[in-house]
């Protein structure tokens, strides 16, 4: 028998016993544990080593709220540090290990800082580390963040797939204990859309915890009726492994569903974790309570634990924590403890009650009027001091020591709004207040409801009231005859005895002392208590140890509990896993991506892909021999200025604009004039914001009286098509025009170069004359290709040759870009990427989002008579504004490399000589690349008096590379500066 | 016969079968429908489409019609018609001439992809994509959702056995991902397919 401590009875499959290592040993345990109550059951009572002074510390709770029982889980890349034994299913195969020891848990060379507690009190960062100051960042932080925190990290990405969604309910019901469980029933009876969640693995909270609490029916039979009649109703959803961890805005909770964390091996299409947001129209809080510790020297040792826990542990997992049990309470809920080990086989060796009229529910030792002052054994408890009524000291063995100090509505949810509880003298606790988030109500234990009966009366009509409020007439279920023995308790928070340390906060290692040492350095306000001495923070989030913390600190103010106030509750309420936040949004799946028509093809010839927004554009197409992606690029800008190109050029914004003031649209949004465009031709347009910056350019396509479309640059497409609706709703609902995107529906190729017209003449269909006296510079029109497919087809150039763009809708994208080849092969068409397209425009001296970059006007950018004073367009009037047009402003000026070396984009520009300080910056480069044309590297820049400064030699200073080249100040038109090739 | 044939090709792959569910691209041919001002305020445009259609316009958030031919609501006084494939080069033409100036009529064939998720319980996959209540849709809404940040229309032509969404056709492969992957989980959180 290696399960010493294991019992009859508890809710476990005893025929399925499970393997599991801890700290490299082998145990067995059963379904229905947890690493928690397995360890317990094989008479593991040491399971870590706290925070500062690596004390030996066990398991304290049954719960969520656990401080001491931290973790590691998994091995590999799965590791997870500072998981909570108390929550973690057991499963066949699981491994886990101890933290924060060196070389073992039970030999830990970093204990010495127990030795040394002096040094480690409240605020020691502060006090201790404070000289030399040199020393802090170098001497002092890398030894303090060595030695802090717990568990460590595998530093290898998350291998596991996480999930969220959103999910909608009429009444989402917080935890499913008697109340909740009642409330479910209540509601789903009544057809109500109800979700309830509960972060455990098995439902029902205390009923599978406690004996007797249904005293007719019994606790089980109730339990598995009502959650079969809850599977049953398709309007009831149960989440089992679910916690409700935030309360947000109108009704919207967060929710974590643990999916797989259970399972030696899940399905490799099934997410770890779900992260849910549940929409509700109304919520129930049925959260229940935890138990609270009391203080006294030496109340962390491996086998103390909460009295509440120590049965649980006995009735659910059939385990005892030892055979010889002790209790230490201050309520009658104690003995209930008492009585429940002994009914397991249990001694128990005292029950120690600080009230002189403690009750005795069992023949047990009492000790009324007594307090537990020290205990003994450092790797596990072996004995308890207790100061009896009469004066005198007893010491008493025992392997395990229940503690109670009474019970605390689990309210932080009912707080995530910034609620304040308030507190309540008959359960000497805080209770929600009235300030609950929209929608939310709470019953059973959480709402002070601390009896069984009143939990699920609580529970069902607190249902009845909330579906009330929707409109739902909800009828009370039958609720079982429950357990109702009133609340008696005498508030009781420390033990006043003794100079060694009693531990309020177990995970952090804040001790009475160090509370008493924050209220003498005046650290009085609650918030500024945590921060000082950590109380309330991690992984419990101060489930168990703030209240301990607010009585020490209201005992030494002089005021009540009430007056000391709560630290704010905030998300989440356990621990959330990052990658849960993240959801699928990882790696590839960030965001989409959106392909081209010519994807496909572009894939099969080896092209290499860029990213242009959520585009993925070819960059260039790589053939065999080409070592660098220059040699690449030259060549295919090359083969433009030769013969013929392809580029694939959808990504540009298309706006359809229709309407019969659809040219008076047009006119407002251009700064030039398109009121006169005749049918059938295009023109070059730029957009000025209301403040006179330039915004976006592109050419504007007019196919009849009334129907006009607007290109857009890539990276503005939907920015422009924002502002075009803005305009139509909101500045001019007077024009009757309609707007809609047509980016995607037509596929868009530009196709340049001397032979351009040639290629295009071979697929469109006869009748249509695309010679340049029928289709000259700038011409548009609608026609066919192929045999009858529709296509538009647009004379305009970015590369300075003769140039089209033809379209076609884009189911036909891809087809037209292999026929483009097909066709095209005797003039050794050459398919082109991004970067030779910005090659070629830059040779042309065309600008781009590179130049209109929000800091440049019509009149940087050498297109300052390009707006039109005969009308009124967005941003004219601004456009004159001081600052934009004086004439010794930036201009847009084409730079060659004097001696060979790069010109990098970003570098700025001096004037030969002057210092390279910001006072003597004349501009800056905005596009550079190497001409294979000209055959030096050529840039497009902005410099002061540009247009008067031609053939100037300036320097371009790149400190951040740490680069410095000459260049010569020419015209930014470096190709064909007449239009002699576009209009041939 | 011209010297160069030109075929058209899907968005996506042509069929996937998760579990019991099917998902597919279907062809249609797309055609936008937005009143002119003038028109809106007599009716026309509504009523011409109507008569054009042969059936009642579709309300707020529903569409009307079946199968292949539809008409759904995309705003005020907006709609998008969908017809079958083969109307491609036709559709467009022939709305904007029965709806005679009232309204502005854009091809959208190539613009938007129809993909179709049928099979049982589809609400346990759609619960992880879109932010509405999934499971109160009707045979007959038609509502505007954000899917991985993609723009989309969930159409219900089957309440929890068929959705017809509507994204850019940019996009298609990259919500076609993200409906495997929520098909994939649904199935195996349902049992559908064995681990």
């Amino acid at each position: 028998m290696t399960q010493v401590n294991r019992v009859d009875g508890g809710r476990l499959d005893r025929t399925k016993p499970l393997n599991f290592t801890f700290d490299n040993r082998s145990y067995q345990g059963f379904e229905g544990d947890t690493l928690a109550s397995a360890l317990l059951a094989n008479g593991v009572r040491l399971m870590g080593r706290s925070f500062k002074y690596h004390r030996p510390r066990g398991v304290f709770t049954a719960g969520s709220e656990e401080p001491n029982a931290l973790v590691s889980l998994r091995e590999g890349a799965r590791h997870e540090p500072n998981t909570r034994a108390t929550v973690a299913e057991l499963f066949d195969g699981l491994t886990a290990k101890s933290q924060n020891r060196f070389p073992s848990l039970a030999l830990d060379l970093m204990g010495i800082n127990d030795f040394f507690p002096s040094f480690l009190t409240a605020g020691f960062y502060y006090k201790t580390f404070m000289w030399p100051a040199a020393f802090w960042e170098k001497v002092y932080e890398p030894i303090i963040r060595k030695a802090a925190g717990l568990g460590a990290l595998s530093m290898l990405p998350d291998p596991d797939a996480y999930d969220k969604g959103t999910l909608h309910c009429d009444l989402l019901i917080v935890g499913a204990g008697p109340a909740g469980l009642a409330a479910a029933l209540t509601a789903g009876r009544a057809g109500a859309r109800v979700i309830l969640a509960d972060e455990d693995f098995a439902m029902g909270g205390r009923l599978t915890m406690e004996a007797g609490l249904l005293s007719e029916i019994g606790n089980s039979a109730w339990l598995s009726a009502t959650l079969d009649e809850l599977a049953s109703l398709p309007n009831v959803r149960l989440m089992r492994r679910s916690t409700v961890y935030g309360a947000y805005d109108h009704g919207v909770y967060g929710l974590l569903e643990r999916n797989t964390d259970h399972l030696a091996r899940a399905h490799a299409d099934l997410p770890r974790q779900t992260l849910w947001r549940v929409y509700s129209k109304r919520a129930i809080l049925c959260s229940g309570a935890t138990e609270r510790p009391i203080a006294f020297e030496n109340n962390d040792r491996p086998g103390i634990m909460l009295a509440g826990a120590l049965r649980a542990y006995a009735n659910r997992w059939a385990v005892l924590a030892d055979q010889t049990v002790a209790i230490f309470t201050n309520n009658d809920d104690g003995h209930k403890t008492a009585v429940d080990l002994m009914a397991k086989g249990a001694t128990v060796a005292a029950v120690v009650d600080v009230r002189a009229d403690a009750p005795r529910l069992a023949d047990y030792p009492l000790y009324a009027g007594a307090q537990v002052v020290d205990t003994k054994g450092r790797l596990g408890l072996r004995s308890i001091s207790v100061r009896l009524s009469d004066g005198s000291l007893k010491q008493i063995d025992c392997g395990a020591l229940g503690v109670s100090g009474g019970w605390n509505p689990m309210l932080a949810l009912s707080c995530h709004q910034r609620g304040r509880p308030t507190w309540n003298d008959d359960i000497a606790a805080f209770v929600p207040a009235g300030t609950l988030p929209v929608g939310q109500s709470v019953a059973g234990a959480a709402n002070a409801q601390m009896t069984t009966h009143a939990a699920l009366n609580g529970g069902a009509g607190a249902a009845v009231a909330a579906l009330a409020e929707l409109g739902v007439t909800a009828g009370l279920p039958d609720l079982p005859v429950a357990e109702d023995a009133p609340v008696a308790i005498t508030p009781f928070w420390h033990v006043g005895e003794g100079k060694g340390r009693g531990w309020i906060d177990f995970q952090n290692d804040v001790t009475v002392k160090d509370v008493k040492l924050a209220h003498q350095e005046g650290f009085k306000s609650v918030e500024h208590l945590k921060r000082y001495t950590t109380l309330g923070m991690a992984t419990d989030q101060g489930k168990l140890s703030n209240l301990g913390g607010l009585a020490v600190m209201a005992e030494l103010s002089g005021k009540p509990i009430a007056e000391v106030g709560t630290t704010i509750f905030r998300p989440p309420y356990t621990p959330v896993p990052i990658g849960a936040f993240a959801g699928r949004h990882r790696d590839e799946d960030f965001r989409p991506t959106r392909r081209t028509p010519s994807h496909g093809w572009a894939q099969e010839q080896g092209a290499v892909f860029v990213e242009a927004g959520a585009w993925l554009r070819a960059q260039y197409f790589p053939r065999p021999g080409e070592t660098h992606w220059r040699q690449t690029v030259d060549r295919e800008a090359l083969a433009v200025r030769r013969s013929v190109g392809v580029c694939d050029v959808t990504t540009l914004g298309k706006i359809d604009v229709q309407g019969k003031d659809a040219a008076a649209f047009l006119n407002l949004i251009y700064c030039n004039g398109f009121a006169k465009l005749p049918v059938g031709k295009c023109r070059y347009g730029l957009m000025l914001r209301e403040d006179g910056i330039a915004m976006d350019d592109g050419t504007a396509a007019r196919f009849a009286e009334g129907h006009f479309v607007v290109t857009t640059t890539t990276a503005n497409a939907v920015g422009v098509y924002r502002h075009m609706e803005f305009v139509r709703q909101c500045l001019r609902p007077d024009l009757d025009v309609q707007l809609i995107s047509t980016t995607d529906a037509w596929a868009q190729y530009a196709v340049a170069g001397p032979n351009a017209r040639k290629l295009l003449q071979k697929i469109i269909d006869p009748g249509f004359d695309i010679s340049n006296e029928g289709f000259a510079f700038m011409a548009c029109a609608e026609l066919t290709i192929c045999g009858g497919i529709p296509a538009r087809l647009f004379r305009i150039s970015f590369s300075g040759e003769l140039a089209y763009e033809i379209a076609v809708p884009t189911r036909y994208g891809d087809g037209l870009m292999r026929v483009l080849m097909e066709a095209g092969a005797e003039f050794d068409v050459t398919p082109y990427g991004t970067e030779a397209l910005g090659v070629l425009r830059i040779e042309k001296g065309h600008g781009t989002a590179n130049e209109l970059n929000g800091q440049t006007s019509a009149a940087h950018l050498g297109m300052g008579r390009m707006v039109s004073t005969k009308k009124d367009s967005i941003g004219t009037v601004l456009s004159n504004r001081d600052g934009l047009t004086e004439a010794d402003g930036v201009r847009l000026v084409g730079l060659e490399s004097v001696d060979g070396a790069d010109l990098p984009a970003g570098s700025h520009l001096f004037a030969q000589g002057a210092e390279k300080t910001a006072a003597h910056d004349q501009g800056w480069i905005s596009s550079a690349c190497y001409s294979p044309h000209l055959e030096k590297p050529i840039a497009l820049g902005f410099i002061a008096r540009g247009q008067d400064r031609m053939g100037e030699i300036i320097e371009v200073a790149n400190p951040l590379q740490g680069g410095m080249a000459r260049a010569k100040i020419v015209s930014p038109h470096f190709i064909d500066p007449e239009g002699e090739r576009l209009r041939a | 016969m011209p010297d160069y044939v030109l075929t058209a090709t899907a968005a996506v792959e042509p069929s996937v079968d998760i579990g019991e569910m099917v998902l597919r691209e279907t062809p249609l041919a797309l055609a936008s429908v937005a009143a002119f001002d003038h028109a809106e305020a007599a009716g026309q445009a509504g009523d011409r489409l109507a008569r054009h259609l042969g059936q009642t316009l579709p309300g707020v958030q529903r569409f009307a019609g079946t199968g292949e031919s539809l008409c759904f609501w995309t705003g005020d006084q907006q709609w998008f018609v969908t017809a079958p494939i083969a109307q491609e080069h036709v559709l467009a033409a022939q709305l904007s001439e029965a709806l005679a100036e009232a309204a502005a009529v854009t091809d959208q064939t190539g613009g938007w992809v129809a993909l179709d998720v049928e099979g049982p319980a589809l609400t346990a996959v759609f619960e992880r994509l879109v932010g509405f209540d999934v499971a109160a849709m009707q045979t007959g809404d038609a509502l505007r959702a954000t899917i991985e940040h993609i723009g989309c229309f969930v159409l219900c032509l089957s309440e929890d056995r068929h959705m017809r969404l509507f994204c850019a056709r940019s996009f298609a492969e990259a919500l076609h991902h993200a409906l495997c992957v929520a098909m994939k989980t649904a199935a195996a959180q349902a049992g559908q397919v064995p681990g």
